[in-house]
């Protein structure tokens, strides 16, 4: 075996070097490709997919004149969907802010990703999985680490992190569009015979996309509330749940809030993945259906 | 389950080697036995340091097959065949063979303020607590003191950010403050302590200290992740500080700074 010298006993050890004999580089491996799989999508939907974000009449060219959605969905991707000029999704029935450079291509989807982004990247349990896959700082426990040089998150830029509770806030008023979406999805609108034309009227529905977008908003809400800013922001930050009141010792609201935010964050990481997956599962589902690639299932 | 070969680390501060010892393994053994069988039988020179066999003192922390364990916790028949390597705490100056000198520890320990309560609740002196107080920082009063998650912190083991002007306190300190700051009869405000002189920041929340505490206290999610988000509140929350800054204007708030403590100079190292 090699023997080592220097004065404080053991040597650093060298980037990749341990004595560890278990697959130990199989979780940060993992990371990589879940993660760079999904950045590489959202990154492809924002740059090249502008619309495709709901099932329309024509399904060969999406933004042509008087095309209707003929199902309730929206890609999560583009939700809320803020400019549109015929999506019954849209807050404004107009192609783009007016604010908008002509030159620049626009998506719906460049206003709005930003916050979930934020949330993710700045979500602690991420931090984790990044700093150890992406940064190997370290690559895993008791492994040696490429730099000697570090900065952690006292310093700039990794102070920035602290700014996680904001994307939260975010989050969840994302959380309450998506909701929306999700319950907008049974409402169908019903549509001519012959001509395959929304009537302008709407029945109850469910077809398997309503399925796949109320599991997606679950799976959001479960990882979003079991946020650890969001369990420190609903009870975490006292000292004291129950200190007596007249007397009285009784467990508070706070106190229950905060048990279930914690019963959540126990399984953060999976919630964090599930999640991830669903979202971009969803956005891929509606997205297909939308340019005939695949076809929705009407359940009722 | 027959003869199994050691690799076990042999030297001092000066410089040392692995070398090898056969051991005969039977059923029920952990590692802790193995050593004491090889001191007992061919190295009597073997310095280890272990006291209550139980996984409670804390003493016998080291590396086997690379992972930070407690030898003493680590049953021979859960380790994967083949030869088993055993090394000292890396993070820590070696003094013998598997033992580390984790006086460092102590010495960060001095510069946490210890608890002070509030005035009693009741004439009689005592005050009442719920059980869902006590529960939420008894999880961090499990602490052993096996500074295995100081020794897999990678802030500590490779950056070794242990003297100023940039020292990290690491896990098992930032648990000892959660347990005083979330405790709720104390009255010490910590956090600037966490902040300046612990920095609480360095930590970049890689988990490995959950992953090998041995009494599997959630140091990360329950310890270290909510006194960051207390620092937030403290020091980078732009709407908090507005609403300090108003209450200190209209005098609804009281500010006391108190002087922050130095890490003192080891007292053993050289001049």
């Amino acid at each position: 075996m090699s023997a080592v010298a220097t004065p404080s006993g053991i040597l650093r050890r060298r980037y990749g070097e341990t004595m560890r004999r278990d697959a130990w580089w199989l979780g940060p491996a993992l990371t990589v490709v879940g993660l760079t799989a999904f950045v590489l999508y959202a990154t492809f939907i924002v740059l090249a997919v502008p619309g495709y974000f709901e099932i329309r009449l024509n399904k060969q060219d999406f933004f042509a004149p008087n095309n209707p959605a003929v199902a309730p969905y929206l890609a999560p991707f583009h939700a809320p969907l803020l400019f549109d000029e015929q999506s019954p999704h849209a807050w404004f029935q107009q192609a783009r802010p007016s604010w908008w450079p002509t030159w620049l291509p626009f998506n719906a989807a460049l206003l709005i990703l930003i916050f979930p982004a934020g949330f993710r990247f700045t979500c602690y349990y991420y931090r984790k999985a990044y700093y150890r896959a992406f940064w190997q700082d370290p690559p895993a426990c008791a492994v040696g680490e490429p730099r000697t040089s570090y900065w952690g998150e006292n310093h700039w830029p990794l102070l920035i992190q602290n700014v996680h509770r904001y994307f939260l806030y975010a989050a969840i008023v994302f959380l309450v569009f998506l909701w929306h979406d999700a319950l907008l999805a049974f409402r169908w609108p019903v549509l001519d015979q012959n001509t395959g034309v929304p009537t302008g009227s709407y029945t109850f529905g469910i077809g398997l996309g309503t399925i796949i977008m109320l599991i997606n908003v679950y799976l959001l809400t479960s990882y979003t509330l079991g946020c650890h800013s969001f369990r420190h922001l609903i009870g975490g930050r006292k000292n004291c749940f129950s200190c007596p009141v007249n007397g009285m010792l009784k467990p508070t609201v706070s106190y229950r809030l905060w048990r279930f935010s914690t019963h959540l964050n126990e399984r953060h990481q999976l919630w964090a993945w599930l999640s991830l997956f669903s979202v971009g599962f969803t956005d891929l589902y509606i997205r297909l259906c939308a340019a005939g690639i695949w076809h929705d299932l009407r359940i009722w | 389950m027959g003869k199994t070969i050691f690799r076990i680390w042999r030297g001092d501060k000066t410089g040392g080697q692995f070398r090898e010892y056969q051991a005969e393994v039977s059923e029920g053994m952990v590692v802790l036995d193995v050593v004491h069988q090889i001191q007992a039988t061919q190295a009597p020179d073997l310095a280890c340091r272990w006291n209550c066999k139980a996984g409670k003192c804390g003493s016998c922390s080291a590396e086997i097959n690379g992972q930070p364990r407690l030898m003493c916790m680590t049953r021979m028949d859960s380790l994967p065949p083949g030869p088993v390597t055993l090394e000292p705490m890396r993070a820590f100056p070696i003094i013998k063979d598997l033992v580390t000198d984790v006086s460092w520890n102590y010495r960060i320990n001095k510069l946490i303020p210890p608890f002070k309560p509030r005035p009693p609740d009741f004439p009689d002196g005592t005050w009442r607590l719920a059980q869902e107080e006590v529960d939420r920082v008894q999880e961090f009063r499990k602490c052993i003191e096996c500074f295995l998650c100081q020794n897999v912190c990678h802030v500590l083991r490779d950056h070794q950010m242990k003297e100023p002007p940039e020292i990290f306190g690491g896990p098992r300190f930032m648990i000892r403050v959660a347990a005083l700051e979330m405790h709720p009869l104390d009255t010490v405000d910590r956090l600037p302590l966490l902040k300046d002189v612990l920095n609480i920041g360095l930590c970049n929340i890689t988990k490995c200290c959950t992953e090998v505490c041995p009494e599997e206290i959630h140091i990360t999610d329950n310890g270290i992740i909510p006194l960051k988000e207390r620092v937030v509140d403290a020091y980078y929350d732009p709407l908090l500080w507005l609403a300090r800054k108003v209450g200190n204007l209209l005098g609804l708030r009281k500010n006391k700074k108190i002087p922050l403590p130095t890490l003192q100079k080891n007292p053993t190292s050289e001049a």
